[in-house]
């Protein structure tokens, strides 16, 4: 059986190098390009033709809209939906992702601790700037929630202060140990369908199964990071916990 | 089959009654995933308040040049909030502890069982 961890390496495509940081072009990236690619083009060629009565291609397009309307709207209220064309986006570029890396020859970049970890701490410079935005110096209430005894700061200060910086390596962690996890047990079953022999059916049928939970999974984990991603957004917005 | 005419009078009534407890009633579930799922979510929680607090307690050794006070404290400290993160994502499910409803079907025992 060939290296479990194979189908993770990151490999160099254009080798790009300023001064001394290395900016290279990589199959990461190479992946990232085509996910935002079909993205967009699936979303304009679903939209072509718009009628009143939608087509089953416009339906496709218009039911991902009312899931992160609905998602907004239960997270943030009425008042996010400012903020829909962002979540839209987060949405569709991780489900893609994840969908994208099911692929034979494909990558999955939302494996990647650095390129869901930058996404995540984006979100968590972005959360901190609105909030600020939103509330200026009401924000710090965030670190130290009222009704609490000022005897208590020096405990409950930090306490908050590690739970707000928490948040996005739970977000990153989430996201890439369930997509780590599902291609591990795709390529352990894929190497007993050789190893076994004339048996190999039985395991053949298990990646079968596998790679249909996997899709379950790539949605619903793109569906968790956007409804996490948004309580956070409200939660540093509108100061409640 | 015949409606009785009151029936469909009090329907808008109904209606508008199911909308007003629907907006201003009990929080809607977070996600309608698995047990798993949500279990996992926890502890994602949990484990990234940790590994938080030992980085932290990790910079500030390094800084002050101390040996592992500030990993034990910070760690310990990670925990907690790791506790309180997992409290309150688990508040926005329903039926999870301290959400309105649980809070007001523990009342409801609780009279019960003093008026018993």
């Amino acid at each position: 059986m060939s290296n479990l961890f194979e189908q993770f390496e990151i490999n160099k495509i254009i080798p790009v190098s300023v001064k001394n940081v290395d900016l290279s072009f990589t199959n990461s990236s190479l992946c990232m390009l085509i996910t935002v690619c079909v993205v967009m083009l699936s979303l304009t060629l679903c939209l072509r033709k718009r009628t009143v009565v939608p087509t089953m291609a416009q339906a496709f397009p218009e039911t991902v809209y009312n899931l992160i309307q609905g998602i907004i709207e239960e997270t943030l209220g009425k008042d996010g939906l400012k903020y829909f064309s962002f979540v839209f986006a987060l949405f569709t570029f991780i489900a893609c992702g994840n969908f994208l890396g099911l692929f034979p020859y494909s990558f999955t970049f939302t494996s990647h601790i650095t390129a869901v970890g930058a996404l995540s701490v984006f979100f968590l410079l972005m959360n901190t700037v609105l909030g600020i935005k939103r509330r200026g110096i009401e924000y710090l209430r965030t670190f130290f929630p009222a009704g609490i005894p000022v005897v208590l700061a020096p405990l409950i200060v930090p306490i908050e202060i590690i739970s707000n910086l928490s948040r996005p390596f739970s977000l990153t962690i989430r996201l890439v140990v369930n997509m780590t996890v599902g291609h591990i047990i795709l390529k352990v079953l894929g190497g007993f369908v050789v190893s076994m022999g004339i048996f190999g059916f039985l395991p053949l049928f298990g990646d079968f199964c596998i790679i249909a939970f996997e899709m379950f999974v790539a949605l619903l984990q793109a569906y968790i990071y956007t409804v996490l991603s948004c309580v956070y957004l409200g939660m540093a917005v509108s100061g409640e916990e | 089959m015949i409606k009785h005419p009151e029936d469909i009078s009090k329907l808008n009534e109904r209606i508008e009654e199911f909308k007003r407890l629907n907006e201003n009633g009990k929080p809607k579930p977070l996600t309608n995933t698995g047990i798993f799922a949500k279990g996992f979510l926890l502890g994602t929680e949990f484990l990234g308040a940790v590994l938080v607090g030992f980085g932290f307690g990790f910079l500030l050794d390094r800084i002050f040049g101390t040996k592992c006070v500030f990993i034990i404290v910070m760690m310990l400290l990670g925990c907690v909030s790791g506790v309180l993160n997992m409290y309150r994502t688990a508040q926005k499910w329903d039926s999870a502890v301290g959400t309105e409803e649980t809070n007001h079907t523990a009342k409801k025992i609780k009279n019960k069982e003093i008026t018993k």
